[in-house]
């Protein structure tokens, strides 16, 4: 995973926990900033958002579902920030 | 979300990763096939994002997505002029499966990494240290905001974020090698 305080902000952020003031604005823009940009943070997010799924007993195949709704997403956007290959 | 709302894409795509197992599970329900479900998902998502400034917070922005996936699934139910048969939990006489729903027709293979998966998780939550598992089961089991849970747990609110935090860390460590999403199949 990504260092320590970073994973623990975008593990907030996946709670929308920005808003209720667990992290604050600063934090939430460096935390997507870093999603942009880094690899291992988006990695973080599948396997946090994965085993949230698998608690509440949805399905969990690694379906790379995600992966392709963003790019199918992308030609909506061109003017948009993109995440990097 | 109001960063989503604000037109921020990463936010956006940061709500693609946390709903689209839901949402394609909520198609599924439809008995469509694996390809027919993901191509549904996918425009479920594209319609919301289009849609997002008709998104007024009078519900929750799962309710709100999860209403046009299911429109969606119908529309194109009906387009096929399909028999239209929906399935709902529990009063079925038989069980409903969603791991098999979701691989489709890889069921066999995708159902067990998907349990493989789920047990694999299970054995971690059970190895966590009280505090953690019971922070991250408020979470994610009971929907607690962490405000709800640092009251309940009587901790501040960045101690309930730092044990949630701990504790998806120490349970995707575990995952690490079942599941090794390859840097193709990353968002």
């Amino acid at each position: 995973m990504s260092t320590h305080a970073s994973s623990e902000e975008i593990s907030g952020l996946i709670d929308g926990e920005d808003a209720d003031g667990a992290i604050d604005a600063a934090a939430t823009s460096a935390a997507l900033a870093h999603l942009r940009g880094a690899a291992d943070a988006r990695e973080a997010v599948s396997v946090y958002t994965l085993i949230g799924d698998a608690l509440r007993g949805w399905p969990v195949a690694d379906d790379g579902y995600s992966r392709r709704i963003i790019a199918a997403l992308g030609q909506d956007r061109p003017d948009q920030d993109t995440l990097p290959e | 979300m109001r960063r989503a709302l604000d037109g921020e894409s990463t936010a956006f795509d940061l709500l693609v990763v946390r709903y689209q197992r839901r949402i394609a599970s909520l198609i599924s329900r439809y008995r469509l096939d694996a390809a027919t479900i993901e191509d549904l998902t996918q425009e479920a998502f594209i319609k919301a994002y289009r849609g997002l400034a008709g998104f007024r917070g009078e519900s929750s922005f799962f309710t709100w997505l999860a209403r046009i996936a299911l429109n969606t699934a119908k529309t194109h139910l009906t387009e096929r002029k399909s028999r239209v048969e929906t399935v709902s939990f529990g009063d079925e006489d038989g069980e409903f499966d969603p791991y098999a729903q979701m691989a489709g027709d890889d069921s066999t293979e995708g159902a067990l990494a998907s349990r493989q998966v789920a047990e694999a998780i299970d054995a971690a939550m059970a190895g966590l240290a009280p505090d953690l598992r019971a922070a991250l089961l408020m979470r994610e089991i009971e929907g607690k905001s962490y405000l709800q849970i640092a009251d309940a747990l009587a901790v501040p609110v960045n101690t309930v974020r730092s044990r949630i935090f701990r504790a998806r860390d120490a349970i995707a460590l575990k995952l690490r090698p079942l599941i090794s999403v390859s840097r193709d199949r990353r968002w």
